[in-house]
């Protein structure tokens, strides 16, 4: 009986420290994310930039670059926020429509953007990540103490 | 590359505009799709087909006549902003040269012509029509032209339609290839890609391609390098060019070009045209009458010396 008792317990153990876990891990995959749309962002503005060619070859090159991560597929990994989300799409979607200086111009103003976002996530990474870890052990902890 | 039929032509070149307007031009019968040279759109206006030199309208129901029908397929903003992106392939940015010339280099050898309003830094906005032209090739066009061929430069001079750059296409591969006399070592100057992109594979064994290049540039630029017998480029339009062709005549290089003329008269009514045959460097002319297709003259020497009055030198070539 305390066998199952103590299996018991040390799944609720198991399960709150993953949660913790979890929740930190999301942390560290949006700064992840973030850090690589920018690098898209700004690799895909120097490509127009130098190479000129047309948008599938630019997507097809900077992918070789990402271990063949195409940019588009950022926008489906999780870990983004919803804000995250829009902002890429947003940056994605304005690609191709105009002239040179315009897509130079909006690929910075994306990337400065994208920058922002990244500050942010890597503070709250820095502020939260541990906090989620020691409140999912704790917190396991606590509820087998209470449970004894 | 596969071989693309009349229709698969058409079709491929329908289906760079928009689904709403390419779905029109699907539903055409096939005789009107193996005959159509152009696709022309204007903004709120009825779409119409260039087919035998002859402008015929579209209809919502995929038919066309030669006069607009009580069911016109009217061309709206959204349809010209759909069919210029996906002209672009996405990337109006990687055509801003050629947008600044008014045109764009599509698959297939195909050109669209593109109207709008020019901006300050020479890229266009707010287009307003578009001309998609469907590029043709004929192999044998050119077997009679090939066979008289004499080894000088050739002028092929025509109207619009008339289908010159079909004929210096197939003219271009027969004399590479060697079916009418000794394999000719041919630099191909393709300006705006239309020549050669119709059938990469066929353009001769032996010829080598300058795409991109401005003609003067690149008639010297093959001179320079390329050790051509043989150099080819379309239309022939400025003074540039025809002190470029002096250069490759006085190289010993012989050059087959194409003309837009109306008549036979404007041989010497056209300055640069004039020009040219004053330099001696042509030695024979193929005048064409439209439709495409139709008869050619061919002029020999004698006969172009006393058509401009002046002397051709020895064929060089």
């Amino acid at each position: 009986m305390w066998l199952f008792r103590a299996a018991g317990l040390g799944l609720i153990f198991a399960a709150c420290t993953l949660a913790g876990l979890w929740k930190a891990s999301q942390l560290s995959a949006r700064t992840r994310l973030l850090q690589l749309a920018g690098a898209f962002a700004n690799e895909i503005g120097e490509e127009i930039r130098y190479s000129s060619r047309e948008l599938d070859d630019i997507y097809g090159a900077v992918a070789r670059r990402h271990g063949g991560m195409r940019p588009e597929s950022l926008l489906h990994q999780p870990g983004l926020t919803r804000d995250d989300r829009a902002l890429y799409a947003a940056f994605l979607s304005g690609l191709g429509g105009t002239d040179l200086s315009g897509q130079l111009a909006h690929c910075a103003h994306y990337a400065a953007l994208l920058n922002g976002q990244l500050e942010v996530a890597r503070k709250a990474e820095a502020e939260k990540a541990k906090l989620y870890r020691m409140l999912g052990l704790f917190g396991g902890l606590s509820i087998i103490i209470f449970l004894i | 590359m596969p071989e693309l039929h009349e229709c698969e032509r058409f079709c491929a070149a329908a289906a760079l505009l928009s689904p709403r307007l390419a779905a029109a031009l699907m539903a055409l019968p096939d005789s009107a799709k193996a005959r159509a040279q152009e696709i022309r759109l204007r903004l709120s206006r009825p779409a119409a087909l260039t087919v035998g030199g002859k402008s015929v309208f579209l209809s919502r129901r995929g038919s066309v006549a030669t006069c607009p029908p009580a069911d016109p397929y009217i061309v709206d903003a959204e349809d010209l902003f759909e069919s210029f992106t996906r002209l672009c392939n996405r990337s109006v940015y990687a055509h801003e040269s050629e947008l600044r010339q008014g045109y764009l280099r599509l698959p297939n050898g195909n050109r669209a012509g593109v109207c709008g309003t020019l901006t300050e830094s020479g890229s266009i906005r707010d287009i307003t029509s578009i001309n998609l032209r469907i590029a043709r090739e004929v192999i044998g066009c050119a077997d009679t032209l090939a066979k008289r061929y004499a080894g000088g430069g050739l002028l092929i001079a025509g109207p619009p339609g008339s289908g010159k750059t079909t004929l210096l296409r197939d003219l271009v591969r027969q004399l590479s290839d060697g079916m009418v006399g000794p394999y000719r070592r041919i630099t191909l100057v393709d300006t705006r890609g239309e020549l050669s992109a119709v059938a990469p594979d066929r353009v001769g064994l032996n010829t080598d391609i300058l795409i991109g290049y401005e003609k003067a540039a690149g008639l010297e630029r093959a001179v320079r390098t390329l050790n051509p017998e043989v150099v080819a480029f379309d239309e022939i339009g400025t003074t540039a060019e025809v002190a470029a062709v002096r250069d490759c005549l006085n190289a010993g290089v012989a050059v087959l070009t194409t003309a837009h003329i109306g008549c036979q008269a404007d041989l010497t009514a056209r300055l640069p045209v004039r020009q040219l045959l004053g330099s001696g460097a042509i030695s024979q002319i193929a005048l064409l009458s439209p439709p495409a297709g139709g008869p050619i003259t061919i002029y020999e020497k004698a006969q172009v010396e006393s058509l401009c009055g002046c002397s051709v030198r020895p064929d060089s070539a």
